[in-house]
């Protein structure tokens, strides 16, 4: 059930102008919410996780892709691109590569080498989502995903807005790591929210995220107390969390939120996102894990359950 | 086994299922596989290796020779009388619905009447051909040559519409602007009374007849001597009927076996009764409607006569044994599924270039379930369900299950439905009444009879048992037009002068030039394509009336006109428009590229595509890749799409048919998007010459479509599909774990409700994993039984040719991993 907001025209007109980044829109989601969702990627993440699925979200910038599949080694330059795709450094290309591989996006035949990251305003990324209207019944809506949202309040505030106001549905999954008055501000717009955890003990979280795990416990517990729409997500990942010490800890935390109504979905490691490291001309840091086991993960749930929680595989 | 009470109790279980779970549907659909027998059955069916039936030709030959200077309707009737005199018959050990119309399942038949020239040139190559092999011995290769052929040359169907075409015809078909179709065969595409035939039986139609025929005023000649070759056809139907009940009589005093002689004579009481009485109870109707199919067939060997709503016809049949405890709920499964297990005992044989238009033998029984009462109120009932079960439990190609859904279907039909989807059989195709039901309206159906509306063959739309739709006149290259169009109506190799001489692209200033060649062209050949139809559709009636079919549609007896002359309640005549997807990424492409961005000029545009692309492979990937595609909702391409598509229609239906009612658009190939493309040249597109077009009909280019489903529906949604009345086909390609749980099917299902909202007259899925498809292309001995959808029509996998089987792995996965 969608609570319905409404607009005057000029507040809809300046919500319409918001800008900010994205880097992918995905219809036909039959993830993350209920229902049908079309999926508008933020572009940008405090954390770096080793081993995100989507390494494209992690910078605000527009980044440079090569998609090596794609090449068809067209012969306009005198060294195929894959060639040059040498391996970004830490401070990523020179300012003349850049100038170069932008000038080949251009001509490239195949779009094998473009630009990931656009600014748009809300107004037409909204177009997008209002046309997937008719798939939307039980739920179904628009999911506000990335990258972390909030890093990009306005947009996000501005989206859920107009959302609501068309009566679509509306979701944000975030991670958590911001400042409470931001979620806060997006809180009134949303039917759900998709929090991740990852960690419960700080200085793990901050060997492998990059950064602690405070904010992100403490915003949880404000969030149980103002009764938001939360769906815990615990990424299962080997040689982070997918054993039992982990996952006790984790059961635990949200065990003691003490609300009857939460629910953890369990969302499986996958090696997907692989490729798109190589893309972006950077090695992936996860390389050394393999996939999860059905057996272990279906362990690992139930002994999330055994303390009396909710638990989903997938999301 | 299934223990289903009702259909509120199938309903209930399946809400009740807990979300989410894996184990949907729960206990009552938990294993779907048929018994014992029916299994057995179809193991045999799939181990037939399909042999050259004779005794069709050498019959038709005696009973032609001995009727010369009759009337043909006459001459038809008796042809039908003798055939069923004199064919072998068979019971299969396991039968318990029985009838064939050769004695062997799957084989070849021939009928000389429509043609014999392909057919001779054919004979050696039939074993070993790319598509749809049958086997043929020496002596019947000879019999055919020495003692058959002979007879008919010059007077088929075929022949004769050779002599009869005008050169302007012949020049567009020749040039491959349109196919015409039904050139070789009778026509077929039709939807009987079956309700008719069950309730009246022959005795009661014999009546029908008998009656009318005193009317004042039915008394010209032609009048009388349909009658009279109605009560022929009638005659026929009866001893058919007969020989069958006295073969099982002789069959029960053979046999050893005390249960199957007590069956034995069960069938043949059956037999004698419906050889002349009204079906009493749901097996006496399976038996029935299984003897109309094979009478059908006997008298006019073609394709797509469909058996239409068979939930409703059935369901007081079914009510009534159940409730008067004559079956059990499972019993009735179980003889429903023998009668699905007959209609895939029938096949075509057809020459090689129309198997590769229509290929792996598509028949077209196209059964359809669910939809709307002609109050308008939801019709799905617990055989809508049974049907459903029987495409889980046997997996096969033929009946061609269809359902239909409107805005207040129930869940529990769409997940069922869904589930079945899931099992990818690529059946039930799905059709959308809040878009057809219009349509059909708007051909000036009454509302009753377009609420009842049915499917035909693949995805033709039609009224049961009142219509002659003539659905598949012909099939009209769009994307062929466009290429002529380019090269100012020229041939682009030859240089020949096929279409109006209007300027070439070279010669154009502006987008809106070609357009307006463009328009001109289409009329130029939609007249000449509908000139083409109307003169085969007149021979039709002129040699190929069809008596015993007219005794099942209306209002043949009271008119006392044969169908193919008229006689049908409604009649139209379609012809399908190929290919929207190719047309619009044509002309998004020449808009973008030569006039507006100016990257490409006309001139080189034109060589480019004459020469293939030669040398030219990043221009072509160029134009596949920066330019919008169709199926991304996109409505820089789309609009294109919608234009095109639109004019076609509107072109179309203005012309009326020879026998009352108009031309009606369609669009859907089945799977001649592959032939159809291998006659047309490179395509701006970034088509190579020769290669397929887009599949299906509405479908967005294979792999083009990038946005996802929901994006894909909304692009084919842009044309007005209401006038597309003949009928349309889609194609969507989803990997199995779409389906895998319940939640998962849930979502599914609502895909399906937002298709319905979108006014898109039909979708079908193919749920299948590549790897399965190429590992069938490799072991085709362990995957038999592996049924795929080719465009509008599910056809076994191994049974297709490799180009085939090729083009179906390349289609679009809409995978959201990652
Ligand atoms: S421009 Fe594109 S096709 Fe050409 S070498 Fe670079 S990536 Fe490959």
């Amino acid at each position: 059930m969608s609570k319905t907001f409404d607009l005057s025209l000029t507040e809809r007109s300046r919500l319409e102008q918001v800008e900010g980044i994205i880097f992918d829109i995905q219809r036909y989601s039959v993830h993350d919410g209920p229902g049908l969702r079309t999926n508008v990627f933020f572009k940008g993440c405090p954390l770096h996780c080793g081993w995100c699925a989507n390494p494209e979200s992690q910078s605000m910038q527009p980044e440079l892709v090569l998609s090596e599949v794609n090449c068809i080694s067209c012969g306009q330059f005198e060294t195929p691109c894959p060639i040059c795709w040498a391996e970004q450094g830490e401070s990523g290309w020179s300012r003349e590569q850049l100038e170069e591989f932008d000038e080949r996006t251009a001509i490239c035949p195949t779009g094998a080498i473009h630009w990931i990251g656009e600014r748009r305003t809300a107004g037409d990324i909204m177009r997008e989502v209002r046309r997937d209207a008719p798939f939307y019944a039980e739920g179904g809506g628009l999911t506000l995903t990335g990258g972390e949202v909030t890093m990009q309040p306005d947009l996000a505030e501005a989206l859920l807005r107009l959302a609501q106001a068309e009566g679509i549905s509306t979701a944000m999954e975030t991670c958590g790591h911001t400042r409470w008055p931001v979620l806060e501000r997006l809180l009134p717009y949303l039917d759900h929210i998709l929090y991740d955890l990852k960690q419960v003990d700080t200085e793990t979280h901050r060997k492998f995220t990059g950064l602690g795990n405070e904010l992100i416990l403490d915003n949880l517990r404000w969030l149980v107390a103002a009764k938001a729409p939360l769906t815990i997500r615990v990424p299962l990942i080997p040689g982070l969390n997918a054993s039992a010490e982990p996952m006790r800890a984790i059961a635990g935390f949200v065990r003691d939120l003490g609300d009857s109504r939460l629910s953890i979905h369990l969302l499986p490691y996958h090696t997907l996102g692989q490729s798109k490291y190589k893309a972006l001309g950077r090695t992936y840091p996860w390389a050394e894990h393999d996939r999860l086991m059905t057996d272990e993960v279906n362990t690992l749930a139930r002994l999330v359950e055994s303390y009396g929680l909710m638990v989903k595989v997938g999301g | 086994m299934i223990n289903i009470e009702s259909t509120d109790n199938v309903q209930s279980v399946m809400k009740e299922i807990p979300e989410p779970t894996t184990g949907f549907p729960p206990e009552v659909w938990h294993s779907t596989r048929p018994s014992t027998r029916a299994a057995r059955i179809k193991q045999q069916l799939l181990a037939n290796e399909r042999q050259i039936d004779v005794e069709r030709a050498r019959f038709a030959t005696e009973s032609y020779c001995a009727t010369e200077g009759e009337s043909m309707v006459i001459r038809r009737a008796k042809l039908l009388l003798h055939l069923v005199r004199s064919m072998s018959l068979a019971i299969g050990p396991d039968e318990v619905i029985v009838g064939n119309r050769s004695l062997l399942p799957r084989m070849g038949v021939i009928a000389p009447e429509g043609a014999v020239d392909w057919v001779d040139k054919e004979l050696e190559i039939l074993p070993t051909r790319p598509q749809d092999r049958f086997n043929i011995s020496a002596e019947q290769i000879r019999e055919l040559r020495e003692d058959i052929f002979p007879y008919w040359r010059g007077r088929t169907l075929e022949d004769i519409v050779a002599t009869r075409v005008p050169d302007d015809v012949r020049i567009a078909v020749r040039g491959k602007a349109f196919s015409l179709n039904q050139t070789d065969h009778a026509q077929g595409h039709i939807l009987p009374s079956v309700e008719n035939w069950l309730r009246l039986g022959v005795g009661g139609l014999r009546d029908k007849v008998l009656a009318a025929r005193q009317q004042p005023e039915a008394q010209s000649q032609a009048q009388q001597q349909f009658y009279e070759a109605a009560l022929i056809a009638l005659q026929a139907a009866a001893e058919l009927m007969q020989r069958y009940a006295r073969l099982a009589d002789q069959l029960a005093a053979e046999s050893s076996d005390s249960a199957r002689q007590h069956e034995l004579q069960e069938i043949a009481a059956v037999c004698d009764w419906l050889a002349e009485h009204p079906a009493r109870d749901f097996r006496e109707a399976l038996q029935g409607i299984w003897f109309l199919f094979v009478l059908l067939q006997i008298e006019s060997n073609a394709s797509s006569f469909s058996p239409g709503r068979f939930d409703q016809y059935m369901l007081p049949y079914l009510e009534r044994d159940l409730e008067s405890g004559q079956l059990t709920l499972e019993q009735a499964q179980e003889l429903l599924e023998y009668l699905w297990l007959k209609f895939n005992e029938i096949v075509l044989l057809r020459s090689s270039s129309s198997a590769r238009y229509f290929a792996g033998f598509p028949i077209g029984f196209n059964l359809v379930v669910g939809g709307q009462k002609t109050d308008g109120s939801d019709a799905t009932n617990l055989l809508s369900y049974m049907c459903l079960r029987a495409q889980a439990d046997l997996g096969l190609t033929q009946p061609n299950l269809s359902i239909r859904l409107h805005q207040n279907s129930p869940e529990a039909f769409l997940r069922a439905a869904s589930f079945v989807i899931g099992r990818g059989s690529g059946m039930p195709q799905v059709f959308n009444d809040e878009v057809i039901i219009p349509g059909q309206l708007n051909r000036g159906i009454a509302p009753e009879d377009a609420l009842n509306y049915a499917v035909v063959g693949c995805v033709e739309l039609s009224t049961p048992g009142k219509a002659l739709g003539w659905s598949d006149a012909s099939m009209f290259n769009l994307t062929r037009v466009l290429e002529l169009t380019l090269f100012g109506g020229k041939d682009s190799q030859t240089g020949e002068q096929i279409g109006l001489a209007t300027p070439p692209l070279d010669r154009m200033h502006a987008f809106d030039e070609l357009e307006a060649a463009y328009d001109q062209q289409l009329a130029h050949f939609v007249a000449l394509m509908v000139k083409g139809c109307n003169i085969v559709d007149s021979i039709h009636a002129e040699i190929y009336p069809s008596p015993f079919l007219s005794l099942v549609i209306e209002d043949c007896i009271e008119r006392g006109l044969d169908v193919t002359a008229g006689g049908a309640h409604y009649n139209f005549s379609g012809v399908q428009g190929v290919q929207i997807a190719n047309v619009a990424d044509s002309l998004a492409a020449i808009k973008q590229a030569v006039f507006d961005e100016q990257w490409l000029s006309a001139g080189d545009l034109l060589t480019t595509l004459r020469t293939n692309f030669a040398e030219q492979e990043v221009l072509r990937q160029r134009l596949i890749n920066r330019v919008p595609k169709y199926g991304n909702d996109d409505d820089r391409v789309d609009q294109h799409a919608q234009k095109w598509g639109d004019r076609y229609s509107t072109l179309v239906e203005q012309y009326p048919t020879i026998r009352g009612g108009v031309y009606q658009p369609g669009f859907y190939t089945v799977s001649a998007h592959v032939p159809m493309g291998a006659n047309a040249g490179a395509t701006p597109d970034g088509r190579l010459a020769g290669t397929p077009l887009a599949d299906g009909g509405l479908s967005p280019t294979a792999g083009r479509d990038k946005r996802g489903a929901t994006a894909a529906l909304n692009s084919v949604s842009k044309l007005n599909l209401e006038l597309a009345s003949n009928g349309t086909l889609l194609n969507m390609k989803f990997l199995p774990m779409f389906f895998e749980g319940s939640e998962a099917l849930k979502k599914f299902t609502l895909l399906l409700r937002g298709f319905c909202q979108l006014h898109i007259p039909h979708v079908q899925f193919n749920v299948v994993s590549v790897d399965t498809l190429r590992q069938a292309q490799a072991n085709p001995e362990e995957f038999r039984s592996l049924v795929v959808r080719v465009a509008g029509y599910s056809a076994y996998f191994t049974e297709l040719d490799k180009e085939l089987q090729d083009e179906i792995i390349r289609r679009t996965e809409f995978s959201d991993v990652g």
